[in-house]
């Protein structure tokens, strides 16, 4: 994906996106680049306000601003700066303030990926305006898992693509991460293991 | 309707189902319950591992189903906690659980998974709900948090501005009083009109410059709550007409008329006459340093609850969508208008401060290129009339008459004694003059003396402690007190009665204006049993 993407994407899209994420790509900045990078993000993102409050929503255009105008400062493409967002994303999430419902995804990599829906599915029982992504398991066996993502945005693959990088490494379990295109609505991604993962 | 799940349809509904008999004996449990009671078994009774939370009262398996009672439960070792109902199936009772989502923080800990929940019910929705409330709740914490040192800097900040504000003012004055006092010194000597013109210029622009720091002043005064307000009768008109005598010199100068009518607030009234003055200077300095031509008017009436102070002018006016900001600091209307105008644009902001503080108001009307008219409403009692006029007020001795006042003077800095030392040889006054206080009693204590000039920020020993120190001795000895001046930058009201404590006669102003320093000399030759020496 490239920058072209997000632009498409923020123009497809009319939805929301909680504060939360916003709050994460904040810290994600602040602790890799500090904060005059985090003022520049915002100014060249046209935006006044950088406190965003995890419980409220913020329209996706906001989102993908941001989002552009990080990658331009770090001087990244917008797919690499969502791929380390789908990294911290995991990690900040794990350690800090989502801890327990990350819990709730389970001990292992293998039952993680098949708990991803359920998770995702409680917590837009909670946060109704959500619009999470379903993760359904397509097949698995000893070396793979293959996953089909589907969500009503468009150009975060790169995003999701980080995410299972991330749990790669929250289980500290060597692989990659593929995305092989869509079939239909579901676009797929394998998760290879160098060695098989604990069951 | 007859429904029939298979054991394991039912165990993904109730993942933590429990089948008892009646005698509350365990026939059965889901997965979720044995992955944390392994040792449970067939034939246990209930309460070997869960205790009842509720029904409070002693449980009875019928009693539960027919009276459709909520059931919690927790396991003896604390970890699980469940709630559900009971129904009576042909083969026992049965416990449709689920994991109580009131717990939801320790469900990690516990090592709950998605799996120990039914789709079916919405306890994981709940508990998640839940966590991501706690995380809110932390995030206020931390919000509340970054506020709270937000505004301690911001007043950190705005303390450091006001004392660095009044630092400086003070570190200026000392310069600017050489600059003033041997400008005086100078025209006094001088009568070559050119050099009298120049040093003229000299001299308004030191007053220029001092106006500025006095504003200064006082603005980090007022922005640290520093300033106290007196409470104390004078006569309104006195101050009012001293005002307008300060500009009239000004105003004849750009040729100007300069009208009063102050007729209708005649009395005494009950407030603080130095900041009433200051407000009123503010505003007519305002209005004759933007008016060119025409003339430049002070009218006071009566309201109720107090009076109104109005200024008019007939200068370049405002516009009207700069009327608003021209109270604020450093504001002027047009940032044009310092370049061509001058000063900092803090005295609206000062007096539009001090009618506040003094419970009024200013307002302001104004026309672009017709004029303004500022109104000061003021909550201020009046007393009753004025006092009458003294007559025959005695002539003051003339200056030649000082020559034989025993004068000391103590001044740490050395242009500052350089400049007294000068303008006391003007009037033929030979001071003698010390460096700090301890000096200063020490010469007290060896001579008498008509008169002490005591600065207040002196090293070894301040004018305040020397005074103190002279009073008291003076009290143990008997000794006739000598009159002390306190020689000041420190003129601000709340300052006046700690010198007056400290037992000063009065004070001086810094940078020393001649005529008030003279006049305090002549009055201490004129006051009744004051005989200097000779």
């Amino acid at each position: 994906m490239h920058s072209g993407c997000a632009a498409r994407a923020a123009q497809a899209i009319v939805a929301l996106m909680y504060g939360m994420i916003h709050r994460s790509a904040r810290a994600m900045v602040l602790e890799q680049f500090g904060p005059a990078a985090w003022d520049q993000i915002l100014k060249s993102a046209n935006m006044d306000d950088g406190d965003f409050v995890s419980a409220q929503p913020y329209p996706d255009e906001t989102t993908f601003r941001l989002i552009g105008s990080a990658a331009a400062t770090a001087g990244l493409t917008v797919d690499q700066t969502l791929r380390a967002f789908g990294h911290h994303w995991v990690k900040t999430a794990d350690q800090g303030l989502y801890a327990n419902v990350m819990a709730i995804l389970g001990g292992s990599l293998l039952e993680s990926l098949t708990n991803l829906d359920r998770m995702h599915a409680s917590i837009q029982i909670a946060l109704p305006d959500a619009q999470l992504p379903q993760f359904v398991v397509v097949s698995e066996d000893e070396r793979s898992v293959q996953l089909a993502y589907y969500s009503k945005r468009d150009g975060l693959e790169s995003f999701v693509s980080g995410l299972l990088e991330g749990l790669l490494i929250r289980f500290n379990q060597p692989g990659s991460v593929a995305f092989n295109g869509a079939d239909g609505a579901a676009r797929l991604f394998t998760v290879t293991f160098d060695a098989p993962p604990a069951s | 309707m007859k429904v029939v799940l298979t054991g394991s349809q039912f165990e993904d509904f109730y993942p933590c189902y429990l089948v008892t008999d009646e005698s509350l004996v365990i026939q059965g449990a889901g997965r979720s319950i044995t992955k944390f009671l392994p040792e449970l078994r067939h034939g246990d009774p209930l309460d070997k591992w869960l205790a009842f939370d509720r029904p409070v009262a002693t449980p009875d398996a019928r009693n539960l189903v027919r009276d459709r009672t909520p059931v919690q439960i927790r396991s003896i070792d604390g970890r699980l906690h469940l709630s559900g109902c009971v129904v009576e199936q042909s083969f026992g009772f049965v416990f449709c659980l689920s994991h109580s989502p009131g717990r939801a923080a320790a469900w990690g800990r516990l090592g709950l998974t998605v799996k120990d929940f039914s789709i079916a019910d919405q306890s994981l929705a709940v508990g998640t709900a839940i966590g991501l409330q706690m995380t809110l709740m932390d995030e206020l914490q931390e919000t509340i948090g970054n506020l709270r040192r937000a505004r301690d800097e911001a007043t950190a900040a705005s303390l450091a501005k006001s004392t660095f504000l009044s630092v400086m003012s003070h570190e200026i004055r000392t310069p600017l009083n050489g600059i003033l006092g041997m400008t005086q010194v100078m025209i006094r000597d001088t009568s070559d009109e050119q050099t009298l013109s120049r040093l003229d210029i000299i001299q308004q622009s030191g007053a220029g410059l001092l106006a500025i720091l006095n504003d200064l002043l006082d603005l980090s005064r007022i922005e640290a709550g520093k300033i106290e307000l007196e409470s104390i009768p004078f006569d309104m008109s006195e101050v009012l007409s001293g005002a307008h005598s300060a500009f009239t010199a000004l105003a004849n100068k750009k040729g100007l008329s300069m009208r009063l009518d102050i007729e209708a607030i005649q009395g005494r009234y009950i407030g603080d006459p130095t900041r009433i003055r200051q407000i009123v200077y503010n505003l007519l300095s305002n209005a004759l340093k933007f008016t060119e031509s025409g003339r430049v008017e002070l009218r006071a009436y009566s309201v109720e609850n107090g009076l109104e102070i109005v200024v008019t002018d007939t200068g370049i006016g405002i516009a009207p969508e700069k009327l608003s900001e021209i109270f604020g600091e450093f504001n002027q209307a047009d940032t044009s208008i310092s370049r061509r105008f001058g000063g900092a644009g803090l005295g609206l902001s000062i007096a539009r401060d001090l009618a506040t503080m003094m419970g009024g108001s200013i307002m302001v009307e104004s026309r672009l290129g017709e004029g303004s008219r500022f109104t000061v409403r003021l909550q201020v009692v009046r007393t009753g009339d004025p006092e009458p006029a003294t007559d025959g007020v005695e002539d003051a001795p003339a200056t030649s008459s000082l020559g034989s006042l025993r004068v000391l003077a103590a001044e740490d800095n050395d242009v500052n004694q350089l400049v007294l030392r000068t303008i006391l040889e003007q009037f033929g006054v030979t001071a003698t003059v010390v460096k700090n206080g301890r000096e200063a009693v020490d010469a007290w204590a060896g001579q008498p003396w008509d008169i002490i000039l005591m600065d207040i920020q002196m090293p070894v020993m301040g004018g305040v402690e020397a005074t103190r120190l002279i009073r008291k001795q003076e009290a143990e000895t008997l000794r006739q007190p000598t009159p002390i001046f306190a020689l000041t930058a420190n003129t601000m009201t709340h300052q006046l009665p700690e010198y007056e404590a400290a037992g000063f006669s009065g004070l001086i102003a810094k940078p020393i204006q001649v005529g008030q320093l003279l006049q305090t000399l002549l009055d201490m030759v004129a006051a009744p049993g004051s005989e200097p020496s000779g």
